[in-house]
C-alpha cells in the first residue's frame, strides 16, 4: 500500500488545558463548523427551496403576486428565511422573475425583468434562488411555477431505514445503462422489480395491475409464452404453449373470454370485434363462449371450406365436395361453350331412335354441315356406365361421310347396355375436313337409361 | 465505538476548560458524522474522477461518516506504486487521515490517496476491508478520529500493460465506485406535489393523495406486484415476458369510443339480457382517413401474411381454408 496526501485539509483547534485561548482558535472553530455545513449543503444537497415560498396570483386590491413564508438555501449555503407572506403588485404588461436573495445583510424578495444567470454563473455577492415567474396581461396575473428551483439531493440509492426496499439511480456494476431501479428485499438480497434504462427502455419484473387504461404507442409484444394452464384466466390476452393430443407442440396467441361456468349463459360471454368512432357502426365479429361465431357482414373464404359438424342449412354451402362438383360443372359448361364456338360447320345432334329392347338404348346420330361442305367425316362413340363409371363400348359409328354444305346424314344407333334400369353417358366426337382444308369437329353428349 | 454524544451544559460562572471546548467540538463533529450515515449513506458525493496518476478534486463520505475532501486535482506516484507493489493492476482509494500541526494547536483532517494491489473485477466495493467489528458501523456509533480505522472509498483501478511499456496505464472500475445515498422512509418535494415512500412496499404518491399512483409490493414466492392507479401510457413497445394481459373488471360500455382498443365491458344483448364482452375496437375509418382492419397473421419469408382480416365494413376474409366445426348459417347466402 502506498499513499499520497491531499492538500487543503479540514483544520480545527485542538484545545489543550493551560493553552491561552485566543480569538484565532474560536474563529477557527467557528469556521470549521460553518465549512462543514457549507460542504454538506453544497455537495450532498444542491441550493434551492427547502419549504414554502410559493408564488400565487393576488386578485384582491392591486393585481400582483404573493410569496408565502418559507425557507431556501442559496449557493453560498446561506439560509434565506421569509417569515411572513409578502405581496407585490404588477403593472399590466409586466413579466418578471420572482427570486429570494441575500442582499445588504438581509433576505429580500426580488421581482426582476431578467431572470438570474445560470447557477454556475451566480456569485457570492448575489445568489438568488428562483421562486417562479409572474406576468400580468389584461389585468390577469399568471404564475409559472415550473421554473422554481427546489432543493435537490445527490444520491445513487434511496434506502428504507429498515433496509427492506430501495430506489437506485444511475448505472452501477452490472447495470451500466440503468437510470432508475426499484428494488425489494428478497432472500437476503434485493430483487429489482423495475428498471428504467438510458435508452428509454424499461423492464417491470412484476405482475402489473392497472386501475385504468393502458396505452401503448408501440406494439404490444408477448415475448415469452406461458404454459396453457388448465384453469381459467378470464378476459385475458396471452401467448401460450401447449402439447396437443397428437403430441405436437403449439404456440397460440389467445384471447380468452369469461369462463363458461355451469348455469351461466355461454352466449353472454363473448369476444366482439367492432369499429371505433361514433359507436353507431355495426358489430363486425362476435365469438361467444359457446363457440358460436357471428359475422355481421360478408365472409370471403379464399381457400376451401370444410364442414365437420352438422350438414349445412343450405345445400349449396361450399363444402369440399360441392366445390369439386361446381368445378366439374364449370369445366363442362366451358366445354359446351367451346363446342358452340367451334361446331359452326359440323354439328352432331341427337334425334329419337326406334323403340329399344329393355336392356338397350337407341338414338339417331345426325351429322350436319352448316355453311360449308365437310368431307371424310368420321364419328367415334364412347358409352360409359355412370353407376360404375365403367366403359361399355368405344367405336367408330360412322366413317367416310361427305356432307355438302347445308346437308345432313343420319345414323341409327342401338346400344346394348346389358341390363335394364341402368344410366349411361354417351359421348360422340365427329371430325371431318372443311372446304378450307381446316379440320372441323362436332360433339354430342347426353345421358340415357335403359 | 457505540455511544451517546456528550453535549456541554453551560451555566453562569462556569470555568471554561479545554475539556469543555473539546467536548463541544466533538459533539458537533459527531452529530454531523451521524447525520452523514443516518440521513445519507457513505460514498463519493462529487468529483474524484480517476486517471493515470491523478485524482480530480471532489468530496466523499467514508463508512464512519467522516468527510474526505480533495480540494484540488492531486497527483500520486503511479510508476513507483507499480514497482513497489509488484503488480500491473492497482486499486486507488481515498482514505481518512488526521494529524496535529507541529504547534499542537490545530488538528488537520486531509484524506490520503491509497494504492493497493487490485482485488480484481467483481469485488464488492461497498464492503471494503475495515477494522474487524466495524463492518456494519452505522449512525449509532461514534466515528474514530484517527488513522487506525481506515475506510477506503474506492475510486477505480489503474492497469498497465507490461508487454507495452510505452502505452499509458488505463483507468477502469467507474461502475463499481460507491456513491453516497439517502436513507429515508419518505422523500417528498419541497412543493409537496409528490412523495416517495420506502418500506416493505415502494410507493409514489401525487400531492396529498392517500392512495399511491404507483406501488411496488413483494408477493411472497410469487412475482412482485406493481399497481398503477391511473392510466398507463407506454411510449415504446410493451413487451410481456411470461405473463398475461388480464382485464378482470368489466366497465359499462361507452357510447362512443376512439378505437384501437381492447376493452372488457358489460352491455345489453339484443334479447335484453346482460352480456360481457371482450371488445376489440378498430379505428374509425372516417377518422383514420384509411381503411381500418383487424388482421390475424404471421410473418413468413420476411413478410406479414394475413390469415384472417376483419374490415371495418364488416367483411371478414379468411385467407386460407375455413373449417366449421359446427353448422354454418349463411344468412346472406353465397356469392356466385
Amino acid at each position: 500500500m502506498t499513499q499520497a496526501i491531499a492538500a487543503v485539509p479540514i483544520r480545527r483547534p485542538t484545545f489543550r488545558e493551560g493553552e491561552r485561548l485566543e480569538v484565532a482558535e474560536l474563529q477557527a472553530e467557528q469556521q470549521s463548523r460553518d465549512g462543514a455545513l457549507a460542504r454538506h449543503e453544497r455537495n450532498v444537497h444542491t441550493p434551492g427551496i427547502v419549504t414554502g415560498l410559493h408564488v400565487t396570483p393576488v386578485t384582491v386590491g392591486a393585481a400582483g403576486v404573493q410569496v408565502t413564508p418559507g425557507l431556501a438555501v442559496d449557493g453560498t449555503r446561506r439560509y434565506l428565511l421569509l417569515k411572513r407572506p409578502l405581496t407585490a403588485s404588477l403593472a399590466d404588461g409586466e413579466d418578471v422573475t420572482v427570486s429570494i436573495v441575500w442582499r445588504e445583510g438581509d433576505t429580500q424578495i426580488e421581482l426582476s425583468d431578467t431572470p438570474p444567470p445560470a447557477q454556475a454563473d451566480r456569485t457570492q455577492d448575489a445568489w438568488p434562488v428562483v421562486l417562479g415567474r409572474a406576468a400580468r396581461s389584461a389585468g390577469t396575473v399568471t404564475v409559472d411555477a415550473g421554473v422554481r428551483e427546489e432543493l435537490q439531493l445527490r444520491a445513487t440509492a434511496l434506502s428504507a431505514p429498515a433496509g427492506v426496499s430501495r430506489v437506485v439511480l444511475g448505472g452501477q456494476s452490472g447495470h451500466r445503462t440503468r437510470v432508475l431501479g426499484v428494488q425489494l428485499a428478497s432472500g437476503g438480497g434485493f430483487d429489482e422489480v423495475t428498471t428504467v434504462n438510458a435508452d428509454g427502455t424499461s423492464r417491470v419484473g412484476a405482475n402489473v395491475s392497472v386501475e385504468a387504461e393502458v396505452r401503448a404507442a408501440g406494439a404490444v409484444t408477448l415475448t415469452t409464452p406461458v404454459p396453457a394452464l388448465p384453469t381459467a384466466t378470464p378476459w385475458s390476452l396471452y401467448r401460450a404453449t401447449l402439447t396437443r393430443p397428437d403430441k405436437t407442440v403449439a404456440e397460440q396467441l389467445r384471447l380468452e373470454v369469461g369462463e363458461a361456468k355451469a348455469g351461466a349463459d355461454p352466449h353472454a360471454l363473448e369476444l366482439l370485434v367492432t369499429q371505433g368512432g361514433t359507436g353507431t357502426a355495426a358489430d363486425l365479429l362476435h365469438v361467444d363462449a359457446g363457440g358460436t361465431v357471428t359475422i355481421a357482414g360478408d365472409l370471403v373464404v379464399e381457400g376451401f371450406t370444410t364442414m365437420t359438424g352438422q350438414p349445412s342449412a343450405l345445400p349449396n354451402a361450399p363444402t369440399l365436395t360441392s366445390l369439386a362438383a361446381q368445378e366439374a360443372d364449370l369445366l363442362a359448361q366451358a366445354q359446351i361453350l367451346l363446342n358452340q364456338l367451334t361446331d359452326t360447320n359440323l354439328l352432331a345432334t341427337q334425334l329419337p331412335g326406334p323403340p329399344p329392347p329393355p336392356n338397350a338404348v337407341s338414338y339417331t346420330l345426325r351429322l350436319s354441315s352448316v355453311a360449308m361442305a365437310v368431307t371424310a367425316v368420321a364419328a367415334y362413340e364412347t358409352v360409359i356406365d355412370l353407376a360404375g363409371n365403367t366403359p361399355i363400348s368405344s367405336q367408330f359409328v360412322a366413317q367416310g361421310i361427305d356432307l355438302p354444305a347445308g346437308s345432313t346424314n343420319d345414323t341409327v344407333r342401338q346400344i346394348n347396355v346389358g341390363a335394364a334400369g341402368q344410366t349411361i353417358s354417351v359421348v360422340v366426337l365427329a371430325i371431318g375436313v372443311g372446304q378450307d382444308g381446316q379440320p372441323r369437329t362436332g360433339t354430342l353428349r347426353f345421358q340415357a337409361s335403359t | 465505538m457505540n455511544g451517546v454524544p456528550t453535549e456541554v451544559e453551560y451555566y453562569q460562572g462556569q470555568r471554561l476548560t479545554a475539556t469543555l471546548f473539546r467536548t463541544e467540538q466533538a459533539y458537533h463533529v459527531t452529530m454531523r458524522e451521524r447525520h452523514n450515515l443516518a440521513g445519507h449513506d457513505w460514498g463519493i458525493a462529487l468529483g474524484l474522477g480517476l486517471s493515470a496518476g491523478y485524482v480530480e478534486a471532489g468530496y466523499a463520505i467514508d463508512g464512519y461518516g467522516r468527510e474526505l475532501i480533495l480540494a484540488t486535482r492531486t497527483q500520486f506516484a503511479l510508476d513507483l506504486a507499480f514497482d513497489e507493489l509488484g503488480a500491473d493492476s492497482l486499486d486507488v482509494s481515498l482514505v481518512y487521515s488526521r494529524s496535529v500541526e507541529s504547534s499542537g494547536d490545530y488538528a488537520i483532517e486531509a484524506p490520503v490517496i491509497q494504492i493497493d494491489r487490485a482485488q480484481g473485477p467483481g469485488t464488492d466495493r461497498r464492503h471494503p476491508k475495515v477494522t474487524p467489528g466495524d463492518e456494519n458501523f452505522d449512525a449509532t456509533g461514534i466515528a474514530p478520529q484517527d488513522t487506525l480505522h481506515p475506510w477506503p472509498v474506492y475510486l477505480g483501478t489503474i492497469t498497465r500493460d507490461p508487454a507495452a511499456p510505452a502505452s499509458p496505464p488505463v483507468a477502469s472500475g467507474a461502475g463499481d465506485r460507491p456513491y453516497i445515498g439517502v436513507r429515508a422512509a419518505q422523500v417528498f418535494t419541497p412543493a409537496g406535489d409528490a412523495r416517495l415512500d420506502l418500506g416493505e412496499d415502494v410507493a409514489v404518491y401525487a400531492g396529498t393523495a392517500s392512495s399511491p399512483a404507483l406501488r411496488w409490493s413483494a408477493s411472497g414466492a410469487g412475482p412482485a406486484q406493481l399497481e398503477v392507479d391511473g392510466a398507463l401510457t407506454v411510449g415504446g413497445d410493451l413487451g410481456i415476458a411470461g405473463g398475461r394481459v388480464i382485464m378482470p373488471q368489466a366497465t359499462a360500455a361507452a357510447g362512443t369510443t376512439p378505437g384501437w382498443q381492447l376493452d372488457h365491458v358489460t352491455t345489453t344483448g339484443s334479447a335484453g339480457t346482460p352480456v360481457e364482452q371482450l371488445r376489440l375496437i378498430l379505428g374509425d375509418p372516417a377518422t383514420a382517413g384509411a381503411a381500418t382492419e383487424f388482421v390475424i397473421g404471421s410473418f413468413a419469408n420476411g413478410q406479414f401474411t394475413p390469415c384472417l382480416t376483419v374490415g371495418a365494413d364488416g367483411t371478414i376474409t379468411i385467407h386460407g381454408n375455413l373449417v366449421v366445426a359446427g353448422t354454418a348459417d349463411l344468412q346472406g347466402g353465397l356469392a356466385s
